[in-house]
């Protein structure tokens, strides 16, 4: 098996622990907060944009788009923010 | 002159003076004297032949003793030749005498073998007898077949008439076939047409087994330049010395 898909994939199913958890969408779905659910049907997509990219292959697009949800879930989905 | 002579002469003397006598045209009464007179010459005619003929007899025994003595000495000496000559031809035979028993013997063994093989033609002979009756059984199976054969044959002389109409009928088509032999001829230019259309496809499937070979060798071609673009693909999709830096990172936060 490729070793740039294993590392990819991993670090994806690590991303989704961090911020894309049961609680999180559980929170959201209570709260009502409907930005929030855009952002995490948003980061969502990106994760889905990456696992098609590896599907055919295509490791940088994988990169890029996995570097991207992770700034975005830093920038909007973290504690802090 | 010996005894027997004079005795015959005697008599036929006496014999012939009687029937002269007798013959003689005189009376009766010299007729008498003259037969008495030939009966006593007769008789004393007979008297002297008989006389003389036991005299030459007497003489005849002397020297048939004599003859006969001197036979015996003869005969006494041609005796011993003889009894010696049997006595060599004795010796002479005993050999060929008994080589002729061996045969003899021998022949009876043959003839015991030729008994034997008698014996043997007589039971072929049954046995040809038995084949005989057989081929007689046969022959009459035979006959009953040959008129089989025979109303089989009246058959196939009805078959052959109703042949000879059908042969007149397949002439009169032939005719008829012969009547169109221009068409024939227009299909024979065709048919060779065909045959050299024939010729210039074989040249065709020449050609096309030329181009399969080429196109096999394009196909290997492309094949060789599909690989090519796959990895040439892979390289481009591959991650670069930023891309990993990147994941390096996002590796060391998510920790």
């Amino acid at each position: 098996m490729n070793n740039q898909l294993i590392i990819i994939y991993s670090l994806l199913e690590r991303l989704e622990k961090k911020y894309f958890s049961d609680e999180t969408i559980r929170l959201a779905i209570i709260e009502k907060n409907i930005s929030k659910q855009n952002k995490l049907e948003f980061v969502e997509s990106l994760c889905q944009t990456v696992i098609t990219s590896l599907n055919f292959g295509n490791y940088k697009r994988a990169t890029k788009y996995l570097v991207l949800a992770d700034a975005f879930c830093e920038k909007f989905l973290s504690a802090k923010s | 002159m010996n005894s027997k002579e004079t005795q015959l002469s005697l008599s036929f003397c006496g014999a012939l003076a009687a029937v002269l006598l007798m013959s003689a045209p005189v009376s009766q009464t010299i007729a008498l004297a003259g037969s008495g007179t030939a009966f006593v010459i007769s008789v004393f005619c007979f008297y002297g032949g008989i006389s003389k003929y036991f005299s030459d007899k007497e003489k005849q025994t002397d020297n048939f003793a004599q003859q006969v003595f001197q036979l015996q000495n003869r005969s006494a000496e041609k005796f011993k030749e003889i009894s010696e000559t049997i006595t060599n031809l004795e010796s002479s035979i005993k050999t060929p005498l008994n080589s002729i028993s061996e045969t003899l013997t021998n022949m009876s063994g043959v003839i015991k073998n030729i008994n034997v093989t008698a014996k043997n033609i007589g039971d072929n002979f049954e046995t040809l007898n038995n084949s005989a009756e057989k081929i007689v059984e046969g022959i009459d199976d035979l006959a009953e077949s040959e008129y089989s054969v025979k109303k089989s044959l009246n058959s196939v002389s009805e078959t052959l008439t109703n042949m000879s109409d059908v042969i007149k009928n397949i002439n009169v088509t032939a005719e008829n076939i012969e009547s169109h032999g221009e068409k024939f001829r227009n299909l024979n230019k065709t048919a060779k047409e065909i045959l050299e259309g024939i010729e210039t496809l074989s040249e065709s499937v020449n050609n096309i087994s030329e181009l399969q070979e080429e196109f096999q060798q394009l196909t290997a071609a492309i094949n060789r330049q599909e690989q090519f673009y796959k990895t040439t693909l892979e390289q481009c999709n591959a991650m670069n010395s930023k891309d990993v830096e990147l994941i390096e990172n996002l590796a060391k936060k998510l920790q």
